[in-house]
């Protein structure tokens, strides 16, 4: 019995938040208010919460218990990040930014060199040029979009390498070939745009499968809601007159 | 006023109005629209399929409630099921710490929870929770795990999991299967996972909205495949034999809201056409 | 002003820890691999007392909107709620962290029903409220104004067309070409402008971070000397 009810009660908060967020497509009003305050609190809350398990579990339990008191050096400048609301001691708070930036920063350019850089760079110049399939024989249709890969490619790094173009014979073929990267990415923009529909709409769809649950909390707080909002604005507009 | 001026000045609720619509109706009676499958999904079952017995996978679960309630859950549950048909190993992890507790929704669903009835915790399967730091977080991990992760989630002690006895590192992962949402992600544990394991395997499952940049990382061979957003959920679902009727209606609605987009691009911009002229070929 | 008051020292230790990091990585000295991973091990305890900051601020932003509250005027009480719900939900963390004795508080039920209840609806809600502006966007702003823009609409219209799972029912006949014309888009020209999208963003990755390590990049230190 006690589960249901945590059950029941759980889709009735679920749809109060939902709804209340929902809200603001109608107009602005305390419910859309009161959901977005509440996921603030809450967010940051569970971050902050997460954050204590860890550090309470990974850090301070190895120093008290003497297992390993090193824990204690990211302790005490992890403290220091306190200082951030001091004018007087502003100046320590940058220890621990400075650390965890050049930490991060290595790392990152790191693995960006192989990643990001060369792998991609190996992939577009190992395209062949001319495909052919030891069954099949030539294989027109890849080998020409092997072309327009390898072209594309080199056309979008044209067009922000070469952002200004060159006052010389060269720059004719940067703008040229900036010309096609910039048709290429309005091609993969348009295709951003279409998978950023589907995204979005999956997100809008996720919530109203579980909104449908159970209909008296959909429909019952839907309505509360669209009673409240259009009073709420009658009444500012009747102050505003 | 002209028809397509009225048009364009019908009030924005009228059009949310019709998305709610539109979408609702294929969320109360399913339409059973025909769906095909793409190469990647394929790609994407058979390498899961080709994992030898015994081996190691990561199962990245770096998700935020809204990705996991929209396309990653789906995703992250059918490769989870997937997963425990096979006589491997899995460690689950995140990096995102909204991620971690919908580790064990996963469990939850019916079809992973049947799967799940052999394996032992401990010896098949361990929950490591979430992992602090981003990529400075991954790299920690990758060099080494006992030291970045001193206990899972319920607070055991890797020691007293028999099956983390030889994961020391990336080194011993064969495969990591990544459900992302964005930062940090596929191009975070290609850094610093690949980087240092070039015979690590990876598969992503992605929202629809990172598909174009994670096409470009398939297509050079750093990820083998990936599952394209909510489409590509359905049809893993499809191949596994695991939709639901649920499944089927959301993949409807998917359509229907697509519809419905496309006929207001449509309408849009026949009505600026329509009236271009009216304005004296003004932009 | 004292030496280690001003940025210099900072700057210092940002590009001892890079170096750190970029050395261990590279360089394959087993010394170096130790204590980057140590500071990396290290790095994550501190990066926990970030939220922290975080916390403190929003509770100072709202106290100031409470403080500065006009008669008639009823929105500090949605301040008033935000500071009690923000401590409350932190201290049911704390406790379920102490009563189950594990790292993760949602292994505590109460707080794992908050966070399955309200965080994640209101996540998603929130996320999910730019599926009404794309489609009010669809209408009304989406306009092939230009040739690229018309382009761009063709080319996310197909897109659409082919994640549409039934997309391939919808026109019979034509379906296999939508499907064929979906692949190429998304394989061939969006995957050769993502590619030089990602290795332009790479050199500029790398770039910042010769900038931060010769202290060139200053701004992540904040303001003052």
């Amino acid at each position: 019995m006690a589960v249901d009810l945590a059950t029941m009660l759980g889709i009735y908060v679920y749809a109060l938040f939902a709804l209340g967020a929902y809200s603001f497509t109608y107009k602005d009003n305390s419910f859309f208010k009161f959901a977005e305050h509440t996921y603030v609190a809450l967010s940051i809350a569970y971050n902050a919460s997460v954050a204590y398990g860890y550090i309470r579990f990974t850090a301070v339990q190895p120093v008290i218990t003497g297992k390993d008191a090193t824990f204690l050096i990211p302790l005490v400048i992890g403290a220091l990040f306190i200082f951030f609301f001091s004018k007087k001691y502003f100046w320590l708070y940058r220890f621990p930014i400075a650390i965890i930036t050049g930490t991060g920063m290595g790392l990152a350019m790191s693995g960006t060199i192989s990643a990001q850089f060369l792998d991609q760079v190996v992939a577009t110049v190992r395209l062949p040029l001319y495909v052919v399939d030891k069954v099949l024989g030539f294989r027109p249709m890849d080998t020409l979009n092997n072309w327009l890969i390898f072209i594309m490619v080199i056309g979008t790094l044209a067009y922000f390498f070469f952002s200004i173009t060159p006052e010389s014979s060269l720059g004719a073929v940067t703008g040229k070939l900036g010309l096609i990267g910039r048709w290429t990415m309005m091609v993969a923009f348009g295709s951003a745009f279409g998978n950023t529909v589907m995204t979005r709409m999956n997100l809008f769809i996720g919530v109203y499968k579980n909104l449908l649950r159970d209909y008296t909390s959909f429909l019952g707080l839907a309505a509360l809601i669209l009673v409240v909002a259009t009073l709420e604005g009658q009444r500012a507009k009747k102050s505003a007159q | 006023m002209s028809f397509w001026k009225k048009l364009e000045a019908v009030d924005a609720r009228i059009i949310y109005l019709i998305l709610w619509i539109a979408i609702g109706l294929p969320l109360l009676t399913p339409l059973y629209l025909p769906l095909s499958i793409s190469p990647d999904t394929v790609n994407y079952h058979k390498a899961i399929e080709a994992l030898p017995a015994g081996a190691v996978v990561a199962f990245g679960m770096d998700v935020s409630p809204a990705g996991y309630g929209g396309e990653l859950g789906p995703q992250a549950r059918a490769t989870a099921y997937h997963l425990f048909t096979k006589p491997i190993k899995i460690v689950f992890l995140s990096f995102w710490e909204t991620g971690a507790p919908l580790i064990q929704d996963v469990w939850k669903n019916r079809y992973v929870a049947d799967a799940m009835k052999d394996k032992k915790y401990g010896e098949d399967y361990v929950n490591l929770h979430w992992i602090p730091g981003t990529e400075t977080g991954m790299a920690a991990f990758a060099e080494d795990v006992w030291k970045t992760v001193p206990a899972d989630y319920k607070g055991t002690k890797l020691a007293d999991l028999p099956m983390m006895a030889k994961i020391k590192s990336v080194n011993d992962f064969a495969m990591l299967v990544c459900i992302e949402t964005g930062t940090p992600g596929g191009p975070e544990y290609l850094r610093q996972w690949q980087a240092r394991n070039r015979n690590l395997k990876m598969l992503v499952g992605s929202l629809g909205v990172s598909v174009p940049a994670n096409i470009a990382y398939m297509a050079s061979g750093q990820y083998i495949s990936i599952l394209r957003g909510g489409r590509g959920a359905t049809e893993y679902q499809y191949i596994l034999k695991i939709v639901t009727p649920t499944d089927v209606q959301g993949s409807d609605a998917m359509t229907m809201s697509h519809v419905v987009v496309l006929v207001f691009l449509l309408l849009g911009n026949l009505g600026y056409l329509a009236t271009k002229g009216q304005k004296g070929g003004k932009k | 002003m004292s030496f280690y008051k001003r940025k210099e020292l900072p700057i210092v230790i940002t590009a001892f820890c890079a170096l750190l990091a970029i050395s261990a990585y590279f360089l394959k000295i087993p010394e170096a691999k130790s204590a980057s991973t140590t500071v990396q091990t290290w790095m994550l305890v501190m990066v926990n007392f970030a939220v922290v900051v975080g916390f403190l601020m929003v509770i100072r932003m709202h106290k100031k909107r409470i403080d500065k509250r006009q008669p008639g005027d009823k929105s500090w009480l949605f301040s008033v709620w935000l500071i009690v719900l923000l401590i409350a939900y932190v201290l049911l963390g704390i406790y379920g962290v102490e009563s189950t004795r594990t790292a993760a508080p949602t292994n505590f039920w109460t707080f794992n029903w908050v966070y399955t209840n309200a965080i994640v609806a209101l996540d998603s809600a929130m996320y999910s409220l730019l599926a009404f502006f794309i489609a009010s966007a669809s209408f009304r702003a989406f306009k092939a104004r230009t040739k690229e823009a018309g382009v761009l609409l063709i080319s996310g219209a197909i897109t659409m067309l082919y994640n549409a799972p039934a997309g391939s029912a919808i026109f019979g006949p034509l379906a296999p070409s939508f499907n064929d014309l979906g692949d190429w888009i998304l394989n061939v020209p969006n995957m050769a402008g993502f590619r030089g999208i990602l290795i332009g963003a790479a050199v500029g990755a790398i770039s910042l971070g010769i900038r931060v390590l010769t202290g060139r990049e200053r701004g992540y230190l904040g303001a003052g000397e």
